[in-house]
């Protein structure tokens, strides 16, 4: 069976040197920063609330949607 | 003439196949024979008096990294049936590591595997740098089987220097990482571990972590040359989150034809349902071709503290966590500040529960007193000693903490993993690999030993959701599949004589206790196992239940399929 398998969540990776501005910039080109990084953020608490000196790493997922309904 | 006859046994052989009455013939360390009626003479015959007689247990998940430099037994696995055990999880080895970075790695793994810092010092004789030396220094002082991968961290860590810490690799540098992992192929490792959710001692991100997504896809393209294994730790705490990593494994599982195994998969009460949708995930993976295995372990979590040492049961509580990383005599201070006491009042009974674990501070239990005149609180939990001193019990707990020099051990039991009713099936699910034991880590927090024994007494006898033939199936056949253990985990002729001689009717794991072992006369959690009479490693008797330990060294490095050991 090699029917792709649809994710249950959009996510992407962040790519090096990436903040929330720079993935909402990139993810969500129609809409502002401001609006995307915060619901980015809401998506994504658990990357929010990390401690520092702890940072978004290339190796994190970032969901680019809301939880399933 | 054969070694070693055990006849009159009832053998499981690993397989899941019905047991049978019969006998087992070993010669040159190998299953030479076996069957109903086994004629022939042998050196040495073992009347199993009707007993089980299994393949040896894997233990898959085990962080004896260190300890197996001092200890070639990794006590006190053999006890519970274990003649193999898999180190090198979680991005995590000893090697390769240059000579500079043995201080870095060295505290990596004290903060995330919860190990003594004194008795590692004591007991690490760092003289290795690469896989091959590092394997050499223990190779010949063996009572147990040992398999180990090689660490992520520690790859990058070895071609990338400090940047390790800091930034994705070069196309060079993979390149350089993918050489690297065929030579601690070549010299024996099993496969690769990774983490993406491990921190160090700094709360920085373990070097694994900052690995682009490509280099990780890259490591595994080797593995896949070598029919290797990787392990990884996920998110196991976020349903959304694990369920992307499962299908991250399951499109590396299938493009470099590789099997992926995760650990822990654990049950909480914040996420109850984390299991059955982590499995659902799996098994649309396993469908479209992958291969990902996750591992459970059988027991409940729990988590013995001390409050010198930061632990997990007060990470969502920043007044104590910021209390506790103080210098010693500055938390003495601080527990007793009235205004300070109110916060932490507040925070124990009110902040969230911490990853995975719910706790409850009037539930926690006294486990080890310094003072003698307290002694007769160890076993009780606060809730009922502050009920006959008419007192608050997180209050009790902190003046006890205060009274015995913050020498005190609480105990929080169960505080995780512990609902059998959704456990049980997931423990029995023929995708499910009974792991993550993680014996050799956080040995001053919890005892990691006797998951195999418990599996019988909890899930074979009390539940009865597992046979016994089973039962030893997920211990032996199962993991001797999964990890591509092709000598073991099976009795059959030619495979190596690992064998456990039980009593199916008491198996077990015995109560937690403090043993002072460790190197620097440090002290550690154990369980000892009851019901094991003997254990055998490649023919050789290393453990019995009425001698202890052998003084005879059988044990050897286990390597992956495409390399002889």
């Amino acid at each position: 069976m090699n029917a792709t398998i649809e994710p249950q969540r959009p996510w992407v990776y962040p790519q090096e040197g990436d903040d929330w501005q720079s993935i909402a910039a990139r993810e969500f080109p129609g809409r502002t920063v401001e609006d995307a990084v915060a619901d980015l953020q809401s998506w994504n608490l658990y990357l929010v609330f990390r401690p520092a000196p702890a940072m978004m790493t290339c190796s994190d997922i970032v969901f680019t949607g809301p939880p399933p309904t | 003439m054969y070694d070693l006859i055990i006849k009159n046994a009832r053998v499981v052989d690993g397989t899941g196949e019905p047991a049978f009455s019969g006998a087992v013939a070993v010669s040159g360390g190998r299953i030479v024979a076996l069957g109903n009626d086994l004629n022939g003479d042998a050196r040495n015959v073992v009347d199993a008096g009707g007993l089980v007689l299994a393949p040896g247990f894997i233990d898959s998940h085990t962080h004896f990294d260190a300890q197996i430099t001092w200890d070639g037994l990794a006590t006190p696995s053999l006890e519970h049936g274990v003649t193999t055990v898999i180190n090198g999880n979680c991005s995590l080895t000893m090697a390769p590591v240059r000579a500079q970075h043995r201080e870095f790695v060295g505290a990596v793994f004290r903060q995330i595997e919860e190990m003594p810092a004194a008795a590692f010092d004591a007991g690490m004789r760092w003289n290795w740098e690469t896989f091959d030396e590092y394997l050499a220094t223990f190779r010949e002082h063996l009572g147990i089987n040992v398999a180990t991968l090689a660490g992520h961290s520690m790859l990058r860590l070895w071609v990338m220097g400090d940047a390790a810490r800091e930034r994705c690799a070069t196309e060079e540098e993979v390149a350089q990482m993918q050489q690297l992992l065929r030579e601690c192929l070549d010299a024996g490792a099993l496969g690769l571990s990774t983490s993406w959710v491990d921190i160090d001692h700094e709360h920085r991100p373990v070097p694994c972590r900052l690995a682009a997504p490509e280099e990780l896809d890259a490591l595994c393209a080797v593995l896949g040359e070598y029919g290797a294994v990787m392990q990884v730790v996920p998110e196991f705490w976020d349903p959304d989150l694990l369920c992307v990593r499962i299908d991250i494994l399951g499109e590396l599982s299938r493009r470099h034809g590789i099997t992926v195994t995760f650990s822990p998969l654990f049950d909480s009460n914040a996420t109850p349902q984390i299991v059955e949708r982590a499995l659902d995930r799996v098994r649309l993976q396993t469908l479209h071709g992958a291969h990902v295995v996750p591992q459970m372990q059988t027991r409940p979590i729990d988590v013995t503290f001390e409050f010198d040492v930061p632990t997990s049961v007060f990470s969502t509580r920043p007044t104590w966590w910021a209390i506790i990383l103080k210098p010693h005599a500055e938390t003495l201070r601080d527990f007793q500040d009235p205004e300070l006491r109110k916060q932490l009042l507040e925070e124990a009974y009110n902040a969230m529960h911490p990853i995975a674990i719910e706790v409850h501070f009037p539930d926690f239990v006294v486990n080890r007193c310094h003072l003698a005149h307290n002694k007769p609180l160890e076993g009780r939990p606060l809730r009922d000693i502050a009920a006959e001193r008419d007192c608050d019990p997180v209050e009790l707990m902190l003046d006890l903490a205060v009274e015995e020099d913050l020498k005190t051990c609480f105990s929080a039991l169960s505080v995780g993993h512990d609902n059998l009713e959704r456990i049980t099936g997931p423990i029995t699910d023929p995708l499910v690999q009974i792991g993550s034991g993680d014996g050799g880590a956080h040995v001053t927090r919890f005892a990691t030993y006797g998951d195999t024994g418990y599996l019988f007494s909890r899930f074979v006898r009390e539940a009865g959701a597992l046979s016994l033939e089973q039962a030893v199936y997920k211990l032996t056949g199962q993991v001797s599949r999964n990890w591509g253990l092709v000598e073991r985990g099976r009795i059959r002729p030619g495979l190596a004589a690992d064998l456990v001689l039980f009593d199916p009717d008491t198996i077990d794991r015995g109560p937690e206790i403090a043993v002072e072992d460790l190197p620097a006369e440090g002290y550690r959690f154990v369980r000892r196992a009851r019901g094991v009479e003997q254990v055998y490693v490649n023919g050789v008797l290393a453990y019995s239940a009425a001698d202890g330990y052998s003084e005879e060294r059988g044990g050897r490095i286990v390597a992956g399929p495409k390399v002889a050991a």
